[in-house]
């Protein structure tokens, strides 16, 4: 009963906050152990698929009205509401496996709703049929195409070859496509066609590497195909002699694994990661990928010094920084309705960020024998996208030292999706040289971009606009960029801890398999979900500031 | 096959009768010539009682029940009670219900899986239509009537369902009977199916005035005609094959 009150209160905070599902949890402060923790995440998960069916189900058998004296309206504060509590029981009366309330008899809101049970299953059945579904389990609420596909990364760092697995793929029945083609069976896979010394593509309804050693060990790795694009860019023509390497914004470490793959494993990948959390996560997925040419370091990239000799000869740079996340598609998010985020909060949150990625392009830009830099983004916000790319092209330093935007053959030119040219002042060349992914490519919403020095073939600015908005660039450096930093900072030690409880569950949850994919491997989710709840955090102060404003209102009124 | 026959010169013969898988149930006559047409017909298969409900003739429209129960309404005498119990098999159980809609025949249709109830029963009596009938209930009506015990007939085979029936609500009462549905008319042309009409899975009995298109109609629907075993095992050869194949 414990149990069906702690859903319900995680229930009501996913319906008062924004949130992910399986922050919920640990959001809405509920103490539980591990294994607690799963049946409930599980039961908020089902619940939320249902939760329209139970809803309407609820308007024709009114149970709030009809047991008013066990669901009240009001409920003593740390309490869940009626309307929840009533959601998960009915979850469980009506579409668990074992149909049944797993409580005691003698707890009040067992027996009021069994009392209700046969009209109940009637109403079930009457909806079903209009809605037309031959099976209650139907009912649910499906996630959309996205789930059709999987991508997995094989990792070279492994001891054993990419024939190796095509073998041992062959052994488990999968049958390799010789073309790319989709919808995939459910036992077909094939070579990706643009990261095609890589990535596999398979079903999305495979799960052949659970247990497997391949997995287990690290040969293999879940990625996203948007998020290996910026390692394979960014390793363009790669020779093991040219120099080193730096991956600024390193964990979960999927990309920085890549990188170093790409390097052969060998000579020097300097990874950064600024909290220590996340640079424990980026250690043990540096182990697990068998990344030998990695020096992780806890520490901030905009604090390194560019001209120290550590990083002489650093000659790649690969930049990820935290950013909204509006291209992730959450494998939980469609269980929640869509809210529509304040248009100025979002566009004030959306500069903040920009201004703190444009941070980090020209503190790159600062490396003596910095080449190559590849600025990525998994946001389909043109604000942190094409325009941090364009004024990043305008600012002194990017003049002064001479880089430019890479062309499209050095830029997986096989890919369509190109940038967006009216967010680059018009300039068609300079979207050319430019990836977006959006979910219709069956990626993540993803951004790529690759600045390029002491390369006759890179695209500049032409100069008549470029004077013009220099200025701007730099009044906004110094005034946004300070204070977007600090309330970063700030926002992140606070969510640190809620993010620490998040990534827990998230190991858990992934017993309850179906429902949650293990999406944290892929490289971007854990960016956003720290973005999400330090969003969220700040979100929430504000609303309780207008609260309690209200209360002390109220309170002169009185 | 399909019987007419009168009650004491009354073609509603569903009034004073109920029929099911494993029992029926006529009202006292001065003559015995309503109880021998269903003697004729389910002797050695099946019990037929005799009996009142409250003192009164109408058992049809105050019982419902099937296969597996009978329900009462609360007006039921003890005597009456006890001698259901005596007369009908021991695996029928039998519940006298305390329900304001006493005219249970006329609020509740029902075969051996769905009850199909009036709207505003009780909570409490819907549980127990469930629990006895062993049945799933739905609220409903039937061409906007809340007596839906009046206004349809229902076997495990097929029903037959007031004539004004709309076609969306047929397909909506069909798909929750799990049976197919034709609406229609009993005794020239009487909407009151219930009272015009009882039925089970291999008779059924008409009133008087029943003329042969109706007949013909409740024979087809509820798949009366031709039921020999040689037609069933060709019914039944195509799904038996396909399951064993």
């Amino acid at each position: 009963m414990n149990f069906y009150k702690s859903a319900a209160l995680a229930l009501d905070h996913l319906e008062k906050n924004q949130g992910s599902v399986k922050g919920s949890l640990a959001a809405a402060g509920i103490k539980c152990t591990p294994g607690e923790g799963k049946r409930i995440l599980a039961l908020v998960i089902e619940t939320l698929k249902y939760k329209p069916t139970l809803l309407e189900l609820l308007t024709t058998v009114p149970l709030l009205s009809l047991e008013k004296l066990t669901f009240p309206k009001r409920v003593p504060r740390g309490s869940p509401s009626s309307r929840s509590l009533l959601l998960v029981l009915l979850h469980d009366l009506l579409f668990s496996s074992k149909n049944k309330i797993e409580a005691s008899d003698l707890w009040p809101p067992k027996p009021s709703l069994l009392k209700h049970q046969a009209r109940l299953k009637g109403e079930l059945v009457k909806l079903q049929i209009k809605k037309g579904k031959n099976r209650k389990e139907d009912l649910a609420i499906s996630s959309s195409s996205n789930d059709l596909y999987r991508y997995i990364r094989y990792n070279s760092n492994y001891f054993k070859s990419l024939n190796d697995l095509f073998n041992e793929l062959k052994n488990l029945g999968f049958i390799k496509l010789l073309e790319f083609k989709y919808p995939l069976k459910e036992k077909e896979y094939f070579l990706d066609n643009h990261l095609n010394d890589f990535i596999l593509v398979f079903n999305g309804n495979t799960n052949w590497w659970k247990g497997n050693e391949w997995y287990e060990n690290g040969g293999i790795i879940l990625q996203d195909k948007a998020s290996c694009m910026p390692a394979k860019v960014l390793m363009y023509n790669w020779k093991d002699d040219e120099g080193e390497c730096i991956d600024a914004t390193a964990a979960p470490g999927n990309k920085t694994s890549y990188v170093s793959a790409l390097m052969s494993n060998k000579g020097k990948l300097h990874a950064f990661e600024r909290s220590s959390h996340r640079y424990n996560t980026l250690t043990r997925m540096l182990e697990k990928a068998h990344c030998k040419n990695v020096i992780a370091q806890r520490a901030d990239f905009l604090e390194s010094n560019p001209n120290s000799g550590e990083y002489k000869k650093v000659t790649r740079i690969l930049l990820d920084p935290s950013c909204s996340g509006s291209g992730i598609v959450n494998r939980l998010d469609y269980l929640l309705e869509d809210e529509v985020e304040e248009s100025d909060l979002k566009t004030e949150r959306l500069e903040k960020l920009a201004s703190f990625q444009l941070q980090m392009i020209l503190h790159a830009f600062k490396f003596p024998s910095a080449k190559r830099i590849v600025y990525s983004t998994c946001s389909i916000h043109a604000e942190e996208d094409e325009r941090v790319v364009y004024s990043a092209l305008q600012s002194k330093i990017a003049k002064d030292k001479g880089w430019k935007l890479a062309p499209r053959e050095q830029v997986i030119p096989t890919w369509e999706r190109r940038g967006r040219p009216e967010e680059l002042g018009g300039d068609e060349e300079m979207a050319q040289g430019i990836i977006r992914c959006l979910p219709e490519d069956r990626t993540n919403g993803f951004f790529v971009s690759c600045f390029v020095r002491d390369d006759a073939v890179g695209i500049s600015i032409k100069t008549s606009i470029a004077s013009k908005s220099e200025t701007v660039v730099e009044k906004t450096k110094s005034k946004g960029n300070k204070r977007a930093r600090d309330e970063d900072e700030e926002g992140r030690r606070e969510a640190k801890e809620e993010v620490l409880v998040t990534e827990n569950n998230v190991e858990d949850v992934k017993v309850v398999e179906d429902q949650v994919k293990a999406t944290e491997e892929d490289d971007t989710a854990e960016k956003v979900s720290k973005e999400k709840t330090s969003a969220q955090l700040e979100r929430n102060k504000r609303k309780k500031a207008a609260q309690k404003e209200k209360a002390k209102k109220r309170k002169l009124e009185d | 096959m399909a019987v007419r026959t009168q009650f004491e010169n009354s073609t509603d013969i569903g009034v004073f009768s109920k029929l099911t898988n494993a029992y029926c149930l006529t009202a006292l006559a001065s003559s015995t010539n309503f109880y021998s047409v269903f003697e004729s017909e389910l002797s050695d298969v099946i019990p037929i009682v005799h009996t009142t409900i409250g003192g009164t003739r109408i058992v049809g429209r105050l019982t419902a029940g099937n296969r597996h129960g009978l329900l009462v309404p609360s007006t039921t005498t003890d005597q009456e009670l006890q001698h259901l119990r005596n007369s009908l098999p021991p695996s029928v159980a039998i519940q006298r219900i305390e329900e304001r809609l006493s005219a249970l025949g006329n609020v509740i249709a029902c075969n051996d899986y769905v009850a199909l109830v009036h709207p505003d029963i009780d909570r409490e009596t819907e549980e127990i239509i469930a629990d006895t009938l062993k049945v799933e209930v739905f609220r409903q009506t039937v061409a906007s009537n809340v007596l839906v015990g009046s206004y349809c007939a229902l076997s495990n085979q097929g029903g037959l369902v007031h004539p004004k029936t709309s076609r969306s609500e047929l397909d909506e009462l069909s798909s929750l009977l799990q049976v197919p549905l034709v609406a229609g008319t009993v005794n020239r042309g009487s909407e009151v199916i219930g009272a015009g009409l009882v039925v089970n899975d291999w008779c059924a009995f008409t009133g008087l005035d029943t003329t042969a298109t109706e007949i013909s109609v409740i024979e087809a629907t509820f798949r009366l005609q031709g039921q020999t075993s040689a037609a069933v095992i060709n019914e039944m050869r195509d799904s038996l094959i396909d399951h064993y194949a």
